[in-house]
């Protein structure tokens, strides 16, 4: 009667360790998954990421040099992730607002706000410089 | 207590020390991972990245304007302006930006024009670029190079059908850094009785875009002489201007 007690015993210790073991694995295999959720990128990161993509080939100071505000707005929209508000202000050299109409996509929501400036150079002949300040909110 | 029971809590022991261990490396590892991918890195970056673009963009805007009759003294007045507005950027501390234009053989002022007759026409401005960020937890040296070069490679030959009478085909090929580029627009003229002429007015004239820079044009005229001066006048698709002229020989 003893010796059936221990092997049960025996048993519910070796299922206990293969529950740990078994366990530790699931959670350590979860654990990297986690990592790259876009949220762990923050929108500062995000803004410069888009204007640097746009800024690439020339094509942000094309649009500015032009006005085209609204096309300005469209990229944005199209660059940064849905669910992320935004605010643009282009300024020039001396630090006055270029843009006369607000490029946004409806003000700055969400619980957290963010602010990025960019420096940018225009590949035209006067050689404009602009400073544009990017307000995120998501 | 017996021996056998001491070792059932011994296997137990052993499994949550291999899952203390499993855990503890994978949390290791973890952190290791996120502290390289950090956000304020990945900002950081882009934003060394952006002032390295932007220099860029200041190089070919000066070799726009210069190449298009402006004062080769616009890239260095340029150049000051973008470090002083990078001066005034404390994002990620004090930013000092400096630029040396290129002095080196061909280079003066930091450009090199020339628009030869050999049938090799370039224009280029180039510096070097420092850049150094420090405070608020970032610490950057760095420099790189700001070359934007433009080229055009003129070659041809004509066949003489009789007389003067000569049919003319001419090549022109377009670079942007030593690689294959698209051209914004082209004129082509020759060379007749010591005046350049439009032989796109010719009803021989016919003109093939390769789609990768290279452009091939064909005319028949009455040109006196042995040789056929042809000129190419072109702005590539950044709007930089190159001239280049050759002696065509028949073929």
């Amino acid at each position: 009667m003893i010796k059936s007690r221990r092997g049960a015993v025996h048993t519910l210790e070796a299922f206990m360790a293969a529950v740990i073991i078994f366990t530790t694995l699931l959670y350590a295999a979860a654990m990297p998954r986690e990592r790259d959720r876009p949220m762990e990128r923050p929108l500062e990161a995000v803004g410069m990421g888009a204007l640097l993509t746009l800024d690439g080939n020339g094509t942000l100071g094309r649009l500015i040099e032009a006005e085209s505000w609204e096309s300005i707005e469209l990229c944005l929209r199209a660059s940064l992730p849905a669910g992320v508000s935004f605010n643009l202000t282009v300024l020039d050299e001396t630090g006055a607002p270029v843009n006369d109409r607000p490029i946004s996509n409806g003000g700055l929501v969400g619980r957290d706000v963010e602010s990025v400036e960019y420096l940018l150079a225009v590949e035209s002949g006067s050689c404009p410089l602009y400073r544009l300040r990017l307000q995120l909110g998501g | 207590m017996s021996r056998k029971s001491i070792r059932g809590q011994a296997l137990v022991l052993a499994a949550l020390t291999i899952s203390l261990a499993i855990l503890s490396t994978q949390a290791y590892v973890y952190q290791r991972s996120r502290a390289e991918a950090s956000a304020d890195w990945s900002a950081l970056s882009d934003y060394v990245l952006s002032i390295e673009q932007g220099s860029r963009h200041v190089v070919v805007a000066s070799l726009v304007n210069v190449s298009n009759g402006g004062a080769a003294s616009n890239f260095r007045g340029n150049l000051d302006r973008w470090e002083s507005l990078a001066a005034g950027d404390y994002q990620f501390g004090r930013c000092d930006l400096n630029a040396t234009v290129a002095s080196q053989t061909p280079y003066s002022d930091g450009l090199w024009l020339d628009w030869g007759t050999d049938g090799k026409g370039v224009s280029s401005a180039s510096a070097d670029f420092t850049l150094n960020l420090s405070g608020r937890g970032a610490e950057i040296d760095m420099s790189f190079e700001g070359n934007i070069t433009t080229t055009a490679l003129v070659s041809g030959s004509f066949v003489r059908f009789g007389g003067n009478i000569k049919q003319v085909t001419v090549i022109l090929d377009l670079l942007n850094e030593g690689e294959p580029a698209l051209a914004e627009s082209i004129d082509l003229a020759y060379l007749k009785e010591a005046k350049w002429w439009d032989p796109s007015v010719l009803g021989s004239y016919s003109r093939q875009d390769f789609g990768n820079g290279t452009y091939l044009y064909s005319f028949t005229d009455e040109i006196p002489g042995n040789r056929v001066p042809v000129r190419f006048q072109a702005y590539d698709r950044r709007v930089v201007f190159v001239q280049a002229e050759a002696a065509l020989r028949a073929g």
